[in-house]
């Protein structure tokens, strides 16, 4: 009963803040599901390879071919949601070619030998970068439009993400 | 809303500012075709992307369209990153002009972001080195 009464204050704590830890976590959730459905995807290895990690854990894709499979975000800790630091989640990508899928680098490029599992563009890439083709016609195919990520990242994408799932979870909350 | 007025508002200072170089550096924006790499030794391309158009949360306007801007200077590969760290300078340059332009009582008013990068990417099968930087636009159209 002692010991009941000890821990009272960090259960109260832990109800009290759980609404907005479920509100994070349901936002980077929705983040990679975004990015998943946004992003390349030919075999789907790409898109079953981000991961999400929290100060303490990393909660990571599988990296397997196929439709995107969810990405469950690591549940913080009040204290971790209490203090700092600011910056509760990182979303990345693993997958070795990242910054060639992500618009960021050069690749070389080359058939695999089975069709992409995502409506691919058709033209000529040019300049090295994976979504750069030009025309309509031509041996190149990109299954995601130039430069979507940082359009994601910049064109206000992330901002809408968050806002609507910690929304959602604001609705629970009971005073 | 005016997404042409805003894409100019962004592209002719850029086309303005690569053009009056010695020599002239050509410029390349979405959809038009850069000549291919390996009979060209320097260019820029311009990409200009919309994300979030008349969000509620940038003001009560509904003019308002938010994005980002990308630039990919592309110079001679094998000859060291000051040519292509020079270009991007002139791109950053036009970046912080476009944000520190006084907001005209008609037309398009463009502020950017932090600028990002530059990065630089040369592969053994590219026939040039690149060079990049971005940043976000909020861009509102005046009426």
């Amino acid at each position: 009963m002692r010991n009941d009464l000890k821990d009272l204050p960090k259960k109260i704590e832990a109800a009290l803040f759980a609404p907005f830890i479920l509100g994070l976590a349901r936002s980077a959730q929705g983040i990679v599901k975004e990015l998943q459905e946004a992003g390349p995807s030919w075999s789907g290895k790409f898109a079953n390879s981000w991961e999400i990690a929290s100060s303490s854990t990393v909660s990571s894709g599988t990296g397997a071919e196929g439709a995107p499979q969810r990405l469950a975000a690591p549940m913080l800790t009040p204290e971790e949601y209490k203090f700092k630091p600011e910056i509760k989640y990182y979303i990345a990508n693993k997958a070795p070619y990242a910054d060639v899928a992500l618009d960021l680098k050069e690749g070389d490029f080359e058939y695999p030998g089975f069709e992409p599992r995502k409506e691919a563009k058709r033209g000529t890439r040019l300049s090295g970068i994976r979504g750069d083709l030009s025309g309509t016609e031509g041996p190149n195919r990109s299954t995601a439009p130039l430069d979507w990520y940082r359009t994601y990242i910049q064109g206000g994408g992330l901002d809408k993400a968050i806002n609507l799932y910690m929304q959602e979870s604001m609705r629970n909350v009971r005073l | 809303m005016n997404y042409q007025a805003i894409r100019a508002a962004i592209e002719n200072p850029l086309l303005t500012a690569f053009g009056a170089l010695v020599p002239a550096v050509p410029v390349y924006f979405d959809n038009i075709t850069a000549a291919p790499p390996n009979t060209t030794t320097e260019y820029v391309r311009v990409n200009v992307t919309f994300g979030l158009t008349n969000d509620p949360t940038l003001t009560s306007s509904v003019d308002n369209a938010r994005g980002a801007i990308i630039i990919r200077i592309f110079t001679e590969k094998g000859k060291g990153p000051a040519r292509v760290q020079n270009l991007l300078t002139t791109a950053a340059n036009v970046f912080e002009t476009l944000s520190n332009a006084p907001k005209p009582a008609t037309g398009v008013f463009v502020r950017t972001g932090a600028i990002n990068g530059p990065m630089f990417s040369s592969t053994e099968d590219a026939p040039l080195f690149m060079g990049s930087i971005d940043t976000s636009f909020i861009a509102t159209v005046l009426t």
